[in-house]
């Protein structure tokens, strides 16, 4: 049974990690640690959405371990800065029009959301966030998860979560414009 | 200066040139809005910030632009997420994982 559910958890940890080795070791440590504790899986909730749960331990866990790296500290913050420094002249008034080329993005809700290219370039852009970023981003704005969690998921602290956030954000929102001005 | 992006429209930046300084030293530049437009996200605003940010949004066509951007950002990201293509776990690493399973399912009640 646990077997099923191995290749939905390795797509969940894949699209997030996006690193096949470290994926498959975390989908393993998850079900290893689902086997041992099966008798406390009440069967409320889907059994997917329990081993969901483990599986986020298992990558919380690793990047606590591996946190140390200062993987996010001092590029990001250079690269943010030039990001908006391209972006706002001395006064903090655009230097581009943000909304050139944006108007897929403008149309209605509903208009949008039927537009298979504008979701392409926003997958592409997405993929495009470094990986601990991806991780943190893919937390917070897919999962939805509160930002103390999505920190905690990514071994980042919660006031640099914030910032990291606000830049991908910027960046994402920016390669979509380059993307679809193009 | 992005090569790639033409700059805004006349009318934006004749009235951002009489605009911009006082709206900077307020704290209410395009900038500051797009900063606190995108922390909204995260956090509520205090109350000063709220106030800012409103009073720019009040002003200003072209961010009200990037405020409509990025509120439909999120559910369009969610979908384009979703429906990226979901590789396969590799049939080797299938197979490992299912001997490590059942060399530990000897000891206790086993979700076979």
């Amino acid at each position: 049974m646990l077997m099923e559910q191995a290749p939905a958890l390795y797509g969940f940890a894949y699209a997030r990690l996006r690193d096949h080795h470290l994926a498959q070791d975390l989908v393993q440590d998850a079900l290893v640690a689902a086997w041992k504790s099966w008798s406390h899986y009440q069967g409320g909730s889907p059994l997917l959405t329990w081993l969901t749960g483990i599986l986020r331990h298992k990558i919380l866990d690793h990047h606590r371990v591996s946190s140390r790296r200062p993987a996010l500290s001092s590029p990001p913050e250079k690269e943010g800065h030039a990001l908006e420094d391209d972006l706002f002249d001395a006064c903090g008034s655009w230097k581009i029009d943000p909304n050139h080329g944006m108007s897929p993005l403008l149309q209605s809700p509903a208009k949008a959301a039927q537009n298979a290219d504008l979701r392409k370039w926003i997958a592409h852009c997405m993929d495009k966030l470094p990986p601990r970023l991806h991780l943190l981003f893919t937390a917070r704005e897919v999962d939805e998860l509160p930002v103390p969690e999505a920190a905690k998921l990514a071994g980042v602290t919660e006031g640099s979560a914030a910032v990291l956030l606000t830049r991908a954000r910027q960046a994402l929102r920016l390669c979509l414009q380059e993307s679809l001005a193009r | 200066m992005n090569p790639k992006l033409p700059p805004p429209r006349a009318s934006y930046r004749a009235s951002h040139r009489l605009l911009g300084p006082p709206f900077q030293w307020l704290g209410m530049s395009c900038r500051h809005f797009t900063e606190l437009t995108l922390a909204a996200m995260d956090r509520p605003l205090t109350r000063g910030e709220k106030v800012r940010r409103g009073f720019h949004f009040a002003a200003c066509s072209v961010c009200r632009g990037f405020d409509r951007q990025m509120k439909a950002l999120g559910p369009l990201m969610r979908a384009a997420f979703a429906e990226r293509p979901q590789p396969s776990p590799d049939p080797d690493f299938l197979g490992r994982l299912h001997r490590e399973l059942s060399s530990i399912s000897d000891s206790g009640t086993s979700p076979t």
